[in-house]
């Protein structure tokens, strides 16, 4: 059974990785790392975590595996220490907060030889994993464009004001949800050619944003749009439309796809796909089936199945649209130059 | 203006507040007691500093450096009179805290609510009495205002109270609740829509909360703040079924009679114990507070396995629906089922037949306060928001 720890015991190790801990086949949570610590013992008690510490690096010796899940800020670094001791690192989203940092850790876990697995966890969805396999077998016939919409009212428990901090977080919705989704779009459709990027930043963070993208890939060339919210609900879904058929991807389930023919849209003659055993794939069960493919990696000394490579692309997507952004326009209120940073006190 | 506080920085007023300060270059101190409902706020280049208006230190600790404090904090996590008292304390702390800081101005917002939702016709002014009327937001906004000027009166400190009408606009809740309840087919025109509706387009009131700032004959006073001119409820409530495509138009219609009557007969106006527990359960900050106590949210998590284990899956989706979404579901069929009069408390339908014109002469004389957004433009904006945020 492979030990894991976790640095960080903020809202995603509480509500994800812990829970996804008890439905684990190949390992078991056994370390919390927080500066917190009775925050740690406390969550440590609840799970029957064997060994809760305020500094991460006392478990270094103890775990075969750290499950990085701090603020955004502290992803590269803290990695990378455990990196440089031979500790195989799941990182959660955002990898790095630049592409410079995310390569150094590529870099590191290859000189190292030690095993590097990025948090992006939807590419362990079964619903996912179908239009993949959709596009890639060519179900859908030559792509024509495609759309990404995920949006909500933001209410993240957050234990602290980190996702808001430019420093902290390294940006917005963008950065934030935008990893997770960003990531499918290149996972399915390949490299970005061209990208126009807006968003409703003024001197802070972005909660909504808009991307016009194209992709090449060898199935040719796609165009499309994504829109991120934390401010409205969008309809959280992603959709990709062929000659021959359209396939709809239910971005708040694991494993919801419905397809369609393209040339009957709008009739009612769509038909929900299956792909695994037929059993309902939960969302807690994707984080530990994450946490399980990280375990057997480093079990069977194999790549992760998402690694810190596969995921580069994402981040320097990312970073390439915070170089060129534009305002987003609203409707109801006229925008203004942002203000400059020093604006801040 | 060097610098200015902002409580309630995360929610409708506030924000929109530090959204025009930070255009015109007034650095904001933001006050964020819950941070997950900062992300409109965190767009902008306002420092944001977590603390609670219930918390004296965490004000004390922020305010430092400001000159102006701007109130606009509402406590929605209690109701009843815990939150009588939140609201009164609430702005106690905020006076202490700028006395002991040294801010020369906190303008406060108070409300119409302090001549209860049935003003008398004399509350046209603002030297009309407060009217206690056992209702805890309209109670509270009488306490917290007299707490306020009381510390105008004995320590010195300037304060400015503005009593603003209906506020609605983008992010609003008066313009989501009404369109939500068109949606749901909840609305009615009570008396034909022909009550008068004291509209506030939300940028005319941040408007008179900055011009308040500025004007020293200001200390002391309290202004109604409003367009310049009122509108029917039947133009309010119109105007946002437009704003949906128009197609829930023509609204129902209702008297004052048929209300009492179906009341009579449905008692809806006192919902059961039941009905209030449903209501507080589909209530998600309540969900959240829940799940931040830790042996509840162990309790809840064995409980919630209990029944997913003993319960059909069918049953437990069908139990969660009707508990959960009766709130969220747009468009609900059964406006002919239901009968619509008893979804109206007797507050909403003394607010919407009043024929009280509150007054803005005084403000438009000391402040300078004028309006500029009419109700036409206030719609449009609020109708590009409503489409945007796909209501």
């Amino acid at each position: 059974m492979i030990r894991l720890g976790i640095v960080g015991c903020g809202a995603v190790a509480e509500i994800c990785h812990l829970p996804a801990g008890q439905l684990g086949r190949e390992f078991r949570i056994s370390a919390l790392a927080d500066t917190n610590i009775s925050r740690a013992t406390t969550l440590g008690e609840q799970y029957s975590v064997d060994y809760c510490t305020d500094d991460y690096h006392q478990i270094m010796k103890k775990i075969d595996g750290a499950i990085i899940a701090l603020p955004h800020y502290l992803h590269a670094q803290v990695a990378l220490e455990f990196l440089n001791q031979g500790v195989p690192v799941l990182v959660e989203k955002p990898l790095a907060l630049t592409l410079a940092e995310a390569e150094k850790l590529v870099e590191t876990a290859g000189s190292a030889a030690t095993l590097l697995q990025a948090g992006y966890m939807y590419r362990f969805c079964r619903g996912a994993r179908l239009v993949r396999q959709a596009i890639d077998e060519g179900w859908l016939g030559a792509l024509r464009s495609f759309s990404l919409e995920s949006g909500y009212l933001y209410n993240w428990p957050a234990a602290s004001g980190f996702n808001f901090s430019t420093q902290q977080a390294g940006g917005g919705v963008l950065i934030d949800t935008g990893s997770h989704m960003l990531d499918l779009l290149l996972w399915w459709l390949g490299d970005v050619e061209d990208v126009e990027y807006r968003d409703d930043f003024e001197g802070g963070i972005e909660s909504d944003c808009r991307l016009s993208l194209t992709h090449t890939s060898v199935a040719g060339t796609v165009q499309g749009e994504v829109t991120l919210s934390r401010l409205r609900q969008l309809s959280d879904t992603a959709r990709i439309v062929g000659d021959r058929f359209t396939i709809e991807y239910d971005l708040s389930s694991a494993d919801k796809v419905r397809i369609w023919p393209t040339c009957r849209a709008g009739e009612d003659l769509s038909f929900v796909a299956e792909y695994g055993a037929g059993v309902k794939q939960k969302l807690n069960h994707v984080y530990a089936e994450q946490l399980d493919a990280f375990a057997h990696a480093i079990a069977s000394g194999t790549r992760p199945l998402v690694s810190g490579e596969s995921v580069l692309p994402a981040v320097a997507l990312i970073e390439r649209c915070y170089k060129i952004r534009k305002p987003l326009e609203l409707p109801w209120t006229p925008r203004v130059s942002p203000p400059p940073r020093a604006l801040e006190i | 203006m060097n610098r200015v506080f902002v409580t309630g920085a995360t929610g409708f007023i506030g924000c929109r507040f530090a959204e025009v300060a930070s255009q015109r270059k007034i650095p904001v101190v933001a006050l964020v007691r819950n941070w997950s409902r900062a992300a409109r706020l965190a767009r902008l280049p306002s420092r944001m500093v977590q603390g609670d208006v219930l918390d004296l230190e965490s004000l004390r600790a922020n305010m430092k450096g400001c000159d102006v404090v701007f109130h606009c904090a509402v406590d929605n996590r209690v109701g009843g009179e815990p939150h009588r008292r939140s609201s009164a304390l609430g702005a106690a702390n905020v006076m202490q805290a700028a006395l002991e800081t040294g801010v020369k101005q906190v303008v406060h917002l108070s409300s119409i609510a302090v001549y209860s939702y049935r003003p008398a016709a004399d509350a046209r002014t603002e030297d009309a009495p407060y009217a206690y009327c056992g209702d805890a937001y309209c109670d509270g906004k009488i306490d917290a205002e007299k707490s306020v000027l009381r510390y105008c009166r004995e320590y010195g400190i300037g304060v400015t109270v503005l009593r603003p009408t209906i506020v609605y606009g983008p992010f609003g809740s008066w313009t989501e609740d009404t369109v939500k309840a068109i949606r749901q087919r909840k609305m009615a025109l009570i008396e034909g829509g022909a009550g008068v509706c004291n509209a506030l387009y939300v940028d005319n009131l941040v408007e008179a909360m900055l011009l308040a700032a500025e004007e020293p004959r200001a200390r002391g006073e309290v202004f109604h703040i409003s367009d310049r001119s009122p509108v029917t409820w039947k133009e309010f409530i119109h105007g946002h079924a437009r704003a949906l495509g128009g197609s829930y138009l023509p609204l129902p219609e209702v008297t004052v009679g048929e209300l009492a009557a179906a009341r009579r007969e449905s008692n809806h106006d006192t919902p059961s114990s039941l009905q209030q527990m449903a209501a507080i359960i589909r209530d998600p900050h309540f969900r959240q507070m829940l799940r931040s106590i830790r042996p509840i949210e162990y309790c809840l998590q064995l409980g919630l396995g209990t029944v997913r284990a003993l319960l059909p899956d069918e049953t437990r989706r069908a139990w969660r629906e009707k508990l959960l979404s009766e709130d969220r579901n747009g468009d609900s069929q059964s406006a002919g089922a239901k009968p619509i009069a008893p979804l109206f408390s007797q507050g909403q339908i003394d607010l919407y037949t009043t024929k009280v014109v509150f007054s803005v002469q005084k403000a438009r004389q000391m402040l300078n306060y004028d309006p500029k957004i009419d109700f036409g433009r206030g719609m449009e904006l609020t109708s590009a928001w409503i489409k945007w945020a796909r209501l």
